[in-house]
């Protein structure tokens, strides 16, 4: 059975703190993924997001190697907070000064709009998924609960009424749908 | 976490939305941090949501360019089937703004607050506050593009709302539709319309019939103009019946009490359109 998350985390933060270098790949390893996913959700720009995720890492391994982590208990928490602080203080400095080094505030610039030529055809690609995963939905009650749920955003107790739908099958038709359009990625790659 | 919790009350994609509490919002977060399975979910979802809504996104736009067609689906009968449907697409990515404006509402409180407590954290942190840090512009920015969007977008929900009533009210079949058999003009422009048309009982349609001296043109164009038509309205296209009679079939909510000159013009194959005849008449309401 897999070790429940805050212990991991307890005996990495120690191991670190007693310079055990492989502790130190083990917590990039660990938490890398999840870090990335949510600051470029956060920057809105992928560059942007590999830099804080590289500088997030550095400033969390110092704090760390001198043991001033406060609750390693929480260390997603504290990893995830430092890449924000990051993101924030780029923002902050680059808004003050106009200027900036490369993670402080020269890519702290609001996303391009504009995608680029790869950009635009991975796009491309990703919408023919969607619409064919849209096509082989079995009714238009199917179609219905995607689109009310994904892009109107409406509650799934509304929904349900509205369709004379059961909880459990809402949440087939939802997982089926995530199963088969992860399958379509899988797929192409 | 617990895993069928999380599928069950569909966590991952409440996230995305920004519809879990922030307790809840944040205890999944740092579980997402070192779950593979959970950070397949995001993404997946993420994906997904952000694929449909660009679907959706273009399936308006291409409903939007349809609008312009809208004159002619009023004279169909199929109009109140395929105004429900253009409804229906206007209606959900207006909701999704609506939603879209909220989640900004929210995100710029929560950029504030972390900013007023990230000072610590950044080397460099200011004596005295900043004014207004430039996130904050941006967000507020984004939060009135998409407040005057959706704004838009309900705007046009309920024009076409009031459409498609207006149009299944008037789709079964209509009668007591009056006919008015209309000669050339042969008074001196400007003068008082001799034919007078009386729509005091609001019927759905005023049918005219346009009696041409000669039919040598392949179409013809009517133009309609004058106190009793709102915003003037041409109409192409028009071919002669046997009779060598023009038929235009007008709603009649849309005529006002006043007069309406029509004038015929033909178009030939090439060249320009030539005057063919003038009619006029006068609606009382």
């Amino acid at each position: 059975m897999e070790r429940p998350e805050s212990e991991a985390a307890v005996e990495l933060a120690q191991r670190i703190r007693s310079g055990d270098r492989t502790a130190e790949e083990e917590l990039v390893q660990r938490y890398s993924r999840g870090l990335l996913f949510h600051l470029r959700r956060t920057a809105g720009n992928p560059d942007l997001a590999d830099d804080l995720h590289q500088e997030t890492f550095r400033v969390v391994l110092e704090r760390l190697r001198s043991g001033s982590v406060a609750d390693p208990e929480r260390l997603a928490g504290f990893i995830l907070g430092t890449g924000r602080n990051l993101f924030l203080g780029g923002w902050r400095k680059s808004a003050r000064r106009g200027e900036g080094t490369a993670v402080d505030a020269a890519e702290a610039d609001l996303p391009d709009p504009v995608p680029g030529q790869l950009d635009q055809v991975l796009q491309e690609e990703e919408i023919r998924k969607v619409r064919r995963l849209i096509g082989e939905l079995g009714t238009d009650r199917d179609r219905q609960i995607l689109f009310r749920f994904y892009v109107a955003e409406e509650d799934k107790t509304r929904i349900c009424a509205d369709l004379g739908l059961d909880s459990l099958h809402f949440n087939r038709v939802l997982f089926r749908a995530r199963q088969r359009f992860k399958d379509l990625f899988s797929q192409a790659g | 976490m617990d895993h069928a919790y999380i599928d069950d009350n569909q966590v991952a994609e409440r996230y995305l939305m920004g519809k879990l509490p922030p307790e809840e919002a944040a205890r999944f977060e740092e579980h997402s941090m070192s779950c593979a399975e959970c950070l397949d979910r995001l993404e997946t979802a993420e994906r997904l949501r952000l694929g449909l809504r660009t679907v959706a996104a273009r399936e308006i736009v291409s409903e939007t360019v349809k609008i312009g067609l809208l004159t002619r689906l009023m004279r169909s009968r199929l109009a109140p089937a395929a105004l429900s449907a253009l409804l229906l697409a206007v209606t959900l990515p207006a909701g999704f703004l609506w939603r879209r404006a909220d989640l900004l509402e929210t995100e710029l409180a929560r950029t504030r607050e972390e900013l007023s407590r990230s000072a610590p954290v950044t080397p460099t942190s200011p004596t005295t506050p900043d004014p207004e840090p430039s996130e904050i512009t941006a967000l507020r920015r984004q939060l009135d593009e998409q407040r005057r969007a959706a704004e838009a977008g309900r705007e046009e929900r309920d024009r076409l709302a009031a459409q498609v009533e207006q149009l299944e009210k008037a789709g079964g079949p209509s009668t007591n539709i009056p006919v008015v058999s209309l000669s050339p003009e042969r008074s001196a422009p400007g003068s008082a319309p001799s034919t007078r048309i009386s729509l005091a009982s609001s019927p759905n349609l005023l049918v005219l019939l346009l009696e041409l001296d000669a039919t040598d043109f392949p179409s013809y164009r009517a133009t309609l103009a004058g106190s009793g038509v709102r915003n003037g309205w041409q109409l192409s296209d028009l071919r002669p019946d046997s009779q060598g009679s023009l038929t235009l079939a007008l709603p009649a909510a849309r005529l006002q009490a006043g007069d309406i000159a029509v004038r015929i013009e033909g178009i030939p194959s090439k060249g320009q359109p030539a005057p063919v005849s003038d009619f006029s008449f006068r609606v009382v309401r």
